[in-house]
């Protein structure tokens, strides 16, 4: 059964993922 | 290095890496290119057309570097959730004949995140860790799609490099589709026969227990009859004498794993010792091809590039800076280990041929310092060999070809995107030293493409240098090395430079799972491998689509030459250029002190 860890973990995978869309943008706008 | 049979075997191994790259660039052109035509198409077309069918993709479509950069990354967090729930629960999934227990979730998440990086660093043992569908399912179908993204990635900026005025780099899904059903899959078909043939497993069975021919006595901590270890009242373990006369050996679908592991730069074994155990690399000819298959790809591109835009003379210069690299590193890594090391030399306890601590004796000294120098100018990181029981020098050049930033042909996609990062960087050089606009095949490389090379380059020396010195000054760090001083060092900098460069080798006396179950390294190692995989790559599309949109300039007496040699020379100058500058400081810390004690009398 998925516990808190889990919880965490998925949660910062999808926080790295998230900065990374974010840096999509900043890429973009670093001229 | 006095061994013909060796000069021989290198010589070989340059020629059929030659022969296959022209080939397989023209093949690689027509799976790259959307309307491409391959001899596949009766076979491949209708799955490719059904899986767009079913995904809902429209392959006439194409994306800006945007939109391409939120496609891989959203089918990047996918497949990371997915791995990460595969490993957590193997224990209630099928084809666990050995009762494999769940992973650890921390562990979960590092292999997660390694093999969907295309690093497959291995924080455990294969054959007592994963069960046959974490193997399959969990972790080999990622060595698929990571390779995939990673020559998708190449072929964009080789897009954005060929077009002019364009506002589109591809469709992430219809080239990670191509590239999978075309390329990847059917050549891992055979290499898995041909593996088969040379006396690799490919099976489903349970472990076999073997009796042994030598019995021997161990040392081991007493159980009571719970399982529990048994310790004295003053908590020392209590140890008895045990007979171990049976051998438990692994079994498992490991051709079929193998194949891509190798083809596709991945480089995580299926059991712990990887392509030194014999199962796992069964010849010297099974050992011959999978270093060959190791560059095919990454070779293979430098002549897709060439093609791409119209120019084969450059492909065929950014091909010979590679090879002027990869051979020196051959040479460096041989001749260190083949001079051995002069304390074991003078115990009179060293092998006759050179070093031989950490080898596997049937590959011997040539074998393996040139897997390890392939290995890791790829972002593959398979072994052979035990990179940490190489002599300091010998191990320096796997840890520098890492931090080069694996362009030395280097991974599937990864070494070409990385390597014409280099090539922007050395034009804008050349261009200031000349006094002239730079451009790059009649672009102008302007403040923007710079500002986006940089952020490619600091992300892997703020993330190496920055995880290297976090780790040595922390009780959590320190606790995982098994060798003190600059080898203990080297360590620690080996693995955030194999993460972050997603190549996944180890200086395996690095424990990253300790026994007390810290998470830290597992933890700041998967971060490491995702900002050198992601953080790297999205600005490589940026640059992408920046070129891609500029208009051509009409080439002139005055524009800079990127054929011949002087353009190779100035690359391999670059390349090394950066590196050294931004790890020599470490490096003199780690290997380079070490050599210099080494030849002092100490070792550590």
């Amino acid at each position: 059964v998925p516990d808190m860890n889990d919880l965490i973990y998925v949660a910062i995978s999808v926080a790295f993922f998230a900065i990374a869309a974010a840096y999509v943008i900043f890429c973009g706008k670093v001229r | 290095m006095n061994n013909q049979n060796a000069w021989l075997q290198f010589a070989l191994y340059i020629a059929a890496l030659l022969l296959i790259t022209k080939p397989l660039g023209l093949y690689l052109m027509q799976v790259l290119d959307a309307r491409g035509r391959t001899w596949l198409d009766p076979v491949a077309g209708p799955i490719e057309r059904l899986t767009y069918r079913i995904c809902g993709i429209n392959p006439g479509i194409e994306q800006g570097w945007k939109g391409y950069a939120l496609s891989m990354l959203g089918f990047s967090l996918v497949g990371m959730l997915f791995t990460y729930f595969i490993l957590r629960f193997q224990d209630h999934l099928p084809l666990n004949p050995q009762a494999m227990a769940g992973l650890p979730p921390h562990l979960a998440f590092n292999t997660a995140a390694s093999f969907i990086t295309n690093t497959n660093w291995q924080s455990y043992g294969g054959e007592s860790t994963m069960s046959y569908f974490s193997q399959m399912v969990g972790l080999a179908i990622h060595n698929f799609t990571s390779a995939a993204t990673g020559i998708a990635i190449a072929a964009a900026l080789v897009r954005g490099i060929a077009r002019h005025s364009a506002r589109t780099v591809g469709n992430f899904w219809v080239d990670v589709t191509r590239i999978t059903y075309y390329a990847l899959v059917p050549i891992c078909v055979v290499f898995a026969l041909f593996l088969v043939s040379q006396g690799m497993i490919q099976n489903f069975k349970p472990y076999t227990t073997a009796r042994t021919f030598e019995p021997y006595t161990a040392q081991v901590q007493k159980t009571d009859a719970a399982g529990n270890p048994v310790s004295t009242a003053d908590g020392k373990p209590v140890i008895v004498d045990q007979v171990v006369d049976t051998q438990t050996i692994p079994q498992g679908p490991m051709a079929s794993q193998v194949a891509i592991k190798m083809l596709g730069t991945n480089g995580g074994g299926f059991v712990n010792t990887n392509a030194a155990h014999p199962f796992e690399n069964p010849t010297p000819l099974s050992n011959f091809i999978q270093m060959l298959s190791i560059f095919a790809i990454p070779s293979a591109l430098t002549y897709y590039l060439g093609r791409m835009v119209k120019n084969q003379r450059h492909g065929w210069a950014v091909w010979g800076a590679m090879f002027a690299m990869f051979a020196a590193g051959v040479l460096v890594a041989w001749h260190s280990e083949a001079a051995g090391n002069p304390i074991h030399q003078g115990m009179g306890v060293a092998a006759a041929d050179g070093n031989m601590e950490g080898k596997e004796v049937r590959f011997g000294i040539f074998n393996s310092a040139l897997f390890a120098t392939i290995t890791t100018d790829a972002s593959c990181g398979a072994v052979n060999a035990m990179h940490d029981s190489f002599t300091p020098l010998g191990g320096l050049v796997p840890l520098f070809n890492i931090e080069t930033g694996e362009v030395i042909f280097g991974g599937v996609g990864a070494g070409l995107y990385g390597m014409l990062v280099f090539v922007v960087l050395a034009v804008f050089i050349a261009g200031l030293m000349v006094g002239r606009t730079p451009e790059y095949l009649g672009k102008k490389i302007e403040a923007y493409d710079v500002k986006l090379v940089m952020l490619v380059l600091m992300a892997l020396a703020t993330t190496i240098l920055g995880f290297t010195a976090w780790a040595c000054v922390t009780a959590w760090g320190q606790a995982g090395l098994n060798n003190s001083g600059p080898h203990g060092f080297s360590e620690i900098l080996y693995a955030y430079s194999s993460s972050v460069g997603n190549n996944g080798s180890a200086f395996a006396g690095l424990t990253a799972f300790p026994s007390d179950g810290n998470p830290h390294w597992d933890i700041t190692l998967a971060t490491a491998m995702l900002v050198g995989r992601f953080m790297m790559i999205v600005p490589l599309l940026a640059l992408a689509g920046n070129l891609a949109g500029k208009k051509l300039i009409p080439a002139s007496v005055g524009t800079f030459k990127v054929e011949g040699l002087t353009f190779a020379a100035l690359l391999v100058g670059t390349v090394l250029l950066v590196g050294a500058l931004t790890f020599l400081p470490a490096l003199a810390m780690g290997p380079i002190v070490e050599h210099f004690l080494m030849r002092a009398g100490t070792l550590f």
